[in-house]
């Protein structure tokens, strides 16, 4: 890769709420790499996203974001980045036209501009029947596809995705993830959460997986290969240490006929 | 509407940049937050229509204008200058302050504008500012509403030069509400999480809900018995604490020249202290309120344990009083609901003080003198009435219960092998009774013991049976849902004035048949197995509900 420039860098990244949620995170990624990173449910993943995107401000340790201090410039940072977020937050009684313009206007975009997106991507997403709808009708992947455009309208450096492709159906996953790797081809940075293990395995150029709020693997598919062997979902329940689901499965079989 | 609104904003915007906040972006998040209002449905007045009134702006002002109608003629009739005016002034803060709690905890506490705003490049500051000015927007309305005709009275009473300073008053005022009103709320999260502060909204918002009612039944009848014309308002140490008196002193103290220290110190407060308060909550609260919001909502994956002593005793509790697997879940269920449902609870709860509110009223009726009243109780009959009012609760429980905003997770009933959804009705019954209305019933035994004394007991074992037969009478002739089945913008009270109309005859006969009787304790002991077993016909016909009975 040459000499490949940090445009995320955290050192010793800390957090902790009532118990410590993430401890000494030290992660960098390159402009251009597609990050796929995974862990259990309550191992982190959010946390760290929303500390990188600035939406936590308390935190210790450094972190920075396209070179610059996150406590800081953060109004810079989040002038730069785009954040996808899991819960598909939004505000519903609005319509998908709406809302993106009132979104466009919080980066200060020109209306026509934002306009003339919105409608071509909605497009894009099968949505044009339905850009002066209430996203209240709306189904979980119809709103993930409104989301996936409100982040990503104002074209940002960096793309922050926390479960992205939650309720799509097939055809738009494989949208999406062809969008993010013609995305990181254009040298756009992808750090993006997923519990979708196959997913994860194809499109990410380096994986890093964190458990209890500790990083406990780093590196290429590959590289994480020598450490664990198989598919990615066995090396992720080898490291995470969840190695007895055949049990487990046994058990609950076991339970429910007794 | 919204864009009269926000060309009046426009006016700001140069004040709005000079704090060093975005206008740009204030104005689209309060742009945006306004046209959502216009769909949402709030809580004070209920649009049943789904549509986009047109002309909302000026709906809510001729609404609130009535409102300030009663006001306004407390302000014509009222002699003393201070008096009237603190009258005023209070009404004014008090609207504000409970329209705040009610309608604006949720968006104050909303926790989208996390995820949706917060990731953007948009200031903390800018966000509370337009959280701020969004919520002053709406209570400029209420406030320009409620001072319309009191503002007619001024004019008439005091003359143009008052008016002006009046309506500075009400701005004041306004500030004043909207200020304290937040610094509460800063205070309440510093100590208490996002649920507890939800929770101590709820009972507020369940206060609210009584004390208007109260009120306004209440109100003009010890205005009634209070001699006005000759009050004269004394101005003491404490009044230095109430706001409305700030502004009624001020006022007074223009209108008559006064130039005393005490007046002269209450116009400094009423000028002073709600714009300190603006500077300060800005200043030092809003960063807090911002941060408290924004790990608020990554606080809420740490989820609370339910105390699961009490739960056992409720199982047991539930084991013995109903008879079949479905009817306990069901009991189980709605038991617990109750106790948890924050809606549910703002929709019931304000029962248990109607109930004593309307006993007050109906003791008191036509009666002048309120000691004497007191004293002569324990001669009257009054507490069979109130043994009945008591039925209020269980009407308005079983009224609300069948409406939940979780009313999709109702397929539970459909997907299980149940065969008569009757079972799932009385066990309904069972809980709002056991849940609600014996805890309201001990409280108004023990009033009615401690008045009437220990020869009432008879009237009140009669009557909880009474009272459970007319619960069980009452569900038979309505119309039957399943518990907590039904989205609540969809109610249809069509077809139910007839079914109350019936209910309260039978109300009345029974609460006769009980005065008649009541005359001999004994008959009334020897009523109870009599009760009993209609309780038991009536319960095992309304258990046999069948699919075909009830109204999905």
């Amino acid at each position: 890769m040459g000499s490949p420039s940090p445009v995320i860098t955290t050192i010793n990244l800390s957090k902790t709420y009532d118990a410590p949620v993430l401890k000494n995170i030290n992660l960098t990624v390159n402009a251009g790499e597609i990050i796929g990173y995974i862990g259990p449910n309550g191992a982190g993943k959010s946390t760290t996203i929303k500390i990188l995107t600035g939406i936590i401000p308390d935190f210790t340790g450094e972190a920075s974001v396209l070179g610059l201090d996150i406590r800081k410039d953060v109004l810079e940072i989040k002038r730069r980045i785009g954040y996808i977020p899991e819960n598909a937050a939004l505000y519903d009684t609005l319509t998908p036209i709406e809302y993106l313009h009132f979104i466009g206007q919080l980066y200060k975009m020109e209306r026509s501009d934002v306009d003339k997106k919105a409608h071509e991507l909605l497009h894009v997403f099968d949505l044009s029947g339905y850009t002066d709808a209430r996203m209240t009708t709306f189904s979980k992947g119809m709103r993930q596809k409104v989301l996936l455009v409100a982040g990503m309208i104002h074209n940002p450096s960096i793309l922050f995705l926390d479960e992205p492709l939650s309720g799509l159906d097939a055809n738009a996953v494989i949208l999406v993830k062809e969008i993010l790797t013609q995305l990181k081809h254009s040298g756009k940075t992808i750090f993006y959460s997923s519990h979708l293990m196959d997913v994860v395995e194809k499109i990410s150029d380096r994986i890093m997986i964190i458990n209890k709020g500790e990083m406990i693997a780093n590196g290429t598919f590959e590289e994480l290969n020598t450490q664990a062997k198989g598919s990615l979902e066995n090396i992720f329940t080898e490291l995470t240490g969840n190695k007895e689901h055949t049990h487990a499965a046994g058990q609950f079989i076991n339970i429910l006929q007794n | 509407m919204n864009i009269f609104l926000l060309k009046f904003l426009d006016l700001f915007g140069w004040l709005y940049n000079r704090l060093g906040i975005d206008y740009a972006q204030l104005r689209s998040i309060v742009d945006i937050k306004l046209t959502m209002d216009n769909r949402r449905q709030i809580v004070s007045y209920r649009r049943k229509n789904d549509q986009e009134p047109g002309n909302s702006f000026l709906m809510t002002l001729l609404i609130y204008s009535v409102f300030g109608g009663f006001v306004a003629l407390a302000l014509y009739f009222t002699p003393s200058f201070v008096l009237s005016l603190v009258v005023f002034f209070s009404y004014i803060i008090v609207m504000i302050a409970m329209t705040l709690i009610t309608d604006f905890s949720s968006i104050l506490l909303d926790t989208s504008d996390n995820t949706i705003i917060l990731p953007r490049p948009v200031s903390g500051q800018t966000l509370f500012a337009a959280r701020l000015t969004h919520i002053l927007l709406y209570l400029g309305q209420l406030a320009i509403g409620l001072t319309v005709l009191p503002a007619i009275v001024v004019i008439m009473k005091y003359g143009f030069i008052l008016l002006a300073f009046f309506l500075l008053g009400v701005i004041l005022s306004v500030l004043t509400a909207v200020f304290t009103t937040n610094a509460l709320y800063l205070l309440i999260m510093q100590f208490a999480s996002e649920e507890k502060l939800k929770n101590i909204i709820n009972y507020f918002q369940i206060m609210m809900a009584v004390f208007i009612m109260g009120g306004y039944q209440i109100l003009p009848r010890i205005l009634e018995r209070m001699d006005i014309a000759n009050y004269v308002f004394e101005i003491k140490w404490w009044s230095f604490l109430l706001p409305p008196v700030w502004m009624a002193g001020a006022l007074e103290t223009i209108h008559f020249h006064l130039t005393d220290s005490l007046h002269i110190a209450l116009t400094t407060c009423a000028l002073l202290l709600p714009i300190a308060g603006a500077y300060l909550v800005n200043k030092y609260l809003s960063p807090i309120f911002s941060k408290r919001l924004g790990s608020m909502a990554s606080s809420t994956e740490k989820t609370e344990k339910a105390k699961t002593e009490k739960a056992s005793y409720i199982d047991k509790v539930s084991a013995w009083i109903t008879n079949n697997p479905f009817e306990q879940g069901a009991f189980n269920l709605i038991y617990k609901i109750l106790g948890r449902d924050r809606k549910i609870k703002l929709k019931i709860y304000p029962v248990f003080g109607y109930v004593l509110i309307f006993g007050a009223i109906f003791t008191m009726q036509g009666k002048r003198d309120i000691v004497a009243t007191w004293h002569e109780l324990p001669q009257t009959h009054y507490h069979i009435m109130l043994i009945y009012l008591s039925f209020m609760i269980l009407q308005v429980a079983l009224h609300e219960i069948p409406y939940s905003d979780d009313f999709k997770a109702s397929w539970v009933y459909f997907s299980a092998p149940l065969d008569k959804p009757g079972e799932i009705l009385s066990g309904m019954v069972k809980a709002i009774f056991v849940r609600l209305f014996i805890p309201g019933y001990c409280a108004i035994s023990a009033l009615i013991l401690f008045i009437w004394g220990p020869h009432a007991v008879a009237d009140i074992l009669f009557g909880l049976f009474n009272n459970f037969l007319m619960v069980l009478i009452f569900s038979l002739i309505s119309t039957r849902h399943l518990p907590l089945s039904m989205a609540p913008n969809v109610r249809s009270q069509s077809g139910n004035i007839a079914r109350s109309l019936l209910t309260f005859l039978f109300i009345g006969l029974l609460g006769f048949g009980h005065y008649i009787f009541s005359k001999i304790p004994f008959v009334l002991l020897a009523m109870v197995p009599v009760q009993l077993g209609a309780i038991y016909l009536l319960l095992r016909s309304y258990k046999k509900t069948g699919w075909d009975d009830l109204t999905l």
